[in-house]
């Protein structure tokens, strides 16, 4: 066991929590737990896996032994983070098990290949950049993405230098991503609260976001640029309390962080930018407009230079990310103003995006989470307005905590907007854990209070069974059988031996028609070129919706150029569960109109001039002819 | 100053073997892992870290913060930086360019502690503690293991995806084509592949071909043009029965899909 001398236990008395300058004399005295519950952590995730095992042969009973072992995972050694008891360094040592765990949790869904959609994007970007040795290639999957190539340069370093696959290299970079995000987290908080435990609370309730289970510790650009932008802020909180060389190595770490996060994830550039630019603006209007304010030093032109680097990288290089980015968030924008005042939809506000009708006991956990959060965040705005006005940090982290609602809001829009809110909730939630710990903390003040203790073990795992629940729908945390159009439930044996084949047998980069999951696949292990609505500006889908091949149909082929059809006959057995087979706007009002025909999938036996080439039953690929007949 | 400066030794050391490991090319997946993943993902932030806060005023935590995070931000700059030089993103590359910084901060930092007369070691002193606690600790890393191995058996054995590909791949001349079977159905399968022509000339009967799991079946076919058929259908037949298991079939003026 590894432990840090008492002489750097020194704890700085907070603002926050009345008996934090305590802790440094209770961190010599007590036993460590870290051991035991790490113990704890491991055999959570053993029910995990087990869960995750008998999932995958279609058992019922799976969910209920995967939410009892992310409780045993979790909750234990949250408790005891958020312990008055707990040393600093036990803390530490817990969020990183706890951050590591989690990330774990995913790792055992998919063990062997990735199975995420936005993973195979990513991936299929790597292995063009481990191939080519040169960045920038199409990649027809997510044009965007190349365009920011963080992740893929990291991993391909490790890949290419070490022998491993993308896909090992892709898990150890991001495993080493969430250290990051843990700790710099904790740094950050510490920073600011100069409470540990209120740090280490905050943490632990950051990872109760919806979005921290599988999407950001998924192989995606967030998942590293989220964290790299929170060392950043980190670093620039340091600075502004610097002064001579301190305060110019603070300046370089910030310029690396700031640098390697624009080139990463254009979102999380943005973002990090605009909180640099809030942090700013209420800084100044602190110092105007509250009586006694002492005039917190702030991040000066660290603002301006974010939002600089952003913007030149995405004028003179990532260009189309403009549209890429707005075409959501204007949907989404135009779906709430539909919507108010539409009752109908509300029912399913807090189901996962894209997911399917929750069962009555998730909804209910996911309302007490979400309704927890609202009550829980004005107590803690309020401690921060009574006594610590002068923190301004502190101030914008509570403001930004405030719009969370409004974050909520956005998932009465269903699809696109339920996405939105889900992806605001993984920087949100970086304010919103800080005012939670400062209330929570406040809360349980004395040691040894069992009834308060309890209390706050119940409520974290709410929370975390919330955030859940908010974040992925039932069939996409657990592995199992094939369903349509799901996702990460779509990508199977069957799939990814076709891609593979055609991968060998036809070559590289054939234009190709077919489905949303099956175009996932043949893009990324087939490296072929899938023809789309949003790259080619050619939408496939009626080429499988309709009965026959008719002239409409042979111009789709021929605009589209292509020159292989891959058919998945199983997308006649159910109605897709992402809500679309192919593409958005695949076809009106698609869910009151039943399933794909299954005539409509075998028609291309009666094209004269099309070739079966492959048939592993359910799959099927023909070659066609795309030039006019 | 090596006294105290171990640790920068320590990483140079690493940088200096990373880039020979390059330059010599050995096949050893596992030697190039344990030097790559510190290489790329502590070691040149450590090193920088050393460099410009040169009088430990970090605490553990941020000094593990600042490596990890430079590191990670370095590899994700080095992308760009490696694009522009001719040898684009080689193995050699990334070596030279996270082992070069990690030399070239080193030996500043080295410099640095010795101008400032630091005692050279992180003021945070670590110790080790022999009890009880390494057996929780290997009890957790044993449990953690057995939930990996679970997962990953469970994951590579999955029911349900029990299947047999077959195909027909006429060359973009037509004179000939591949078919092949491969067998994934999770057990040993017994096949018979009928292929004719559309003037129902037979080009091929196979009986009893047997195949293990994962296991592939290929053959290649001449195709006559003077035969005046135009096309060529392959039906898959499994255990007897007199209906296909699996159909393809070639329109031998019919497109091959490349351009």
């Amino acid at each position: 066991m590894i432990t840090v001398s008492p002489e750097r236990e020194v704890t700085v008395a907070s603002p926050y929590v009345p008996e934090a300058a305590s802790e440094a004399r209770m961190d010599i005295e007590r036993g460590d737990a870290t051991p035991l519950l790490s113990l704890v952590v491991a055999t959570g995730l053993l029910l995990v896996a087990i869960a995750d095992a008998f999932a995958r042969t279609g058992a019922s009973w799976t969910q209920m032994l995967f939410w009892t072992g992310m409780l045993v995972l979790f909750v234990p050694a949250a408790i005891r983070v958020a312990s008055p008891r707990a040393s600093q360094r036990e803390r530490v040592c817990l969020l990183a098990i706890l951050g590591l765990g989690l990330y774990l949790v995913k790792v055992l869904r998919s063990p062997i290949l990735y199975t995420f959609f936005d993973e195979m994007l990513h991936w299929r970007g790597a292995n063009d950049l481990l191939q080519s040795g040169h960045l920038f290639a199409e990649n027809p999957l997510l044009p965007v993405s190349p365009l920011y190539p963080g992740l893929e340069s990291a991993t391909t370093a490790v890949a290419a230098m070490s022998g491993l696959s993308v896909f090992h290299a892709g898990i150890v970079v991001v495993a080493t991503a969430r250290l990051l995000m843990v700790l710099a987290l904790f740094a950050l908080y510490s920073e600011v609260s100069r409470s540990t435990r209120v740090a280490a609370l905050a943490t632990v309730l950051y990872m109760t976001n919806p979005h921290f289970l599988f999407f950001d510790a998924q192989f995606a650009y967030e998942s590293l640029a989220l964290p790299i932008a929170t060392l950043t802020i980190f670093a620039t909180v340091r600075r502004s309390r610097a002064q001579g060389g301190a305060a110019v190595a603070w300046t370089l770490v910030i310029v690396v962080g700031l640098a390697a996060t624009v080139v990463t994830h254009h979102v999380t550039s943005f973002i990090l930018a605009a909180f640099l630019t809030c942090w700013t603006v209420g800084s100044l209007l602190a110092r105007r407009l509250i009586p006694g304010h002492t005039g917190e030093p702030h991040p000066g032109g660290i603002p301006l230079l974010a939002a600089l680097a952003a913007v030149t990288w995405m004028t003179f290089v990532a260009s189309p990310v403009v549209p890429y980015l707005a075409s959501p968030v204007l949907s989404a924008a135009n779906k709430l103003r539909y919507l108010l005042g539409d009752a109908a939809t509300r029912g399913q506000a807090l189901a996962a995006s894209g997911g399917p009708t929750l069962p009555v006991a998730e909804r209910l956990a996911g309302y007490a989470a979400v309704a927890s959060i609202f009550v829980l965040l004005p107590i803690g705005a309020f401690i921060v307005w009574r006594h610590y006005r002068n923190h301004t940090f502190a101030l914008v982290l509570a403001g930004l905590a405030l719009t969370y609602p409004a974050s909520i809001a956005l998932r009465f829009t269903q699809d696109i907007g339920a996405e939105v809110s889900d992806r605001a909730s993984a920087f949100l939630f970086v304010a919103v854990g800080f005012l939670l710990a400062i209330v929570v903390s406040r809360f349980w003040i004395v040691n040894r209070d069992w009834k308060r203790a309890s209390i706050v073990g119940a409520w974290t795992a709410i929370v975390l069974s919330g955030g859940i629940i908010i974040g992925e729908g039932p069939n996409e945390r657990l592995p199992g059988p094939y369903l349509v159009g799901a996702d990460s439930r779509s990508i199977d044996q069957e799939g990814i031996s076709a891609a593979t084949w055609a991968n060998y047998f036809l070559g590289p980069n054939n234009r190709i028609a077919t489905d949303r999951t099956n175009r996932l696949l043949m893009g990324s292990y087939g490296e072929q070129r899938p023809v789309t609505g949003y790259f080619d500006n050619v939408s496939v889908a009626d080429l499988f919706f309709a009965r026959s091949i008719g002239t409409y149909e042979r111009g789709i082929l021929q605009r589209g150029g292509i020159a292989y059809v891959v058919v998945d006959r199983r997308l006649s057995t159910a109605l897709p569960l992402v809500g679309v087979y192919f593409e958005e706007g695949e076809r009106d009002g698609s869910q009151a109109l039943g399933p794909i025909d299954a005539a409509a999938l075998t028609k291309f036996d009666q094209l004269q001039d099309a070739s079966r080439q492959f048939d592993s039953g359910d799959i099927v690929i023909y070659a066609v002819r795309s030039t006019d007949q | 100053m090596i006294r105290h400066s171990i640790d920068l030794t320590v990483l140079a050391g690493v940088a200096v073997l990373a880039i020979a490991l390059q330059l010599t090319d050995p096949h050893v997946v596992l030697v190039r892992t344990l030097v790559t993943l510190p290489l790329v993902l502590a070691l040149p932030g450590y090193a920088l870290t050393a460099t410009v806060f040169p009088r430990h005023s970090l605490s553990v935590v941020e000094q593990v913060v600042l490596s990890i995070g430079l590191s990670l931000g370095l590899a994700a700059l080095g992308g760009p930086l490696l694009n522009w030089t001719p040898s684009g993103l080689s193995p050699l590359a990334w070596s030279v360019f996270l082992g070069g910084i990690t030399l070239a901060a080193s030996a500043t930092a080295a410099l640095r502690r010795a101008r400032t007369r630091s005692d050279g070691g992180a003021r945070t002193q670590w110790r080790l503690h022999y009890s009880h606690a390494y057996v929780a600790g290997a009890a957790a890393a044993l449990v953690t293991l057995l939930a990996v191995s679970i997962a990953v058996t469970s994951a590579a054995a999955k029911p349900g995806d029990a299947f047999t590909e077959l195909w027909l791949v006429p060359s973009p001349q037509e004179t000939i084509a591949r078919v092949g079977i491969e067998n994934h159905e999770s057990r040993l399968m017994s096949y018979r592949l009928i292929v004719t022509e559309s003037d129902d000339r037979q080009l091929g009967d196979w009986t009893g071909i047997q195949l293990q799991p994962g296991e592939q079946w290929n053959q290649q076919l001449t195709l006559s043009p003077s035969a005046g058929a135009d096309s060529l259908d392959a039906a898959l037949y499994v255990d007897g029965s007199p209906q296909a298991y699996r159909h393809v079939f070639a329109r031998l003026d019919a497109p091959t899909g490349r351009p």
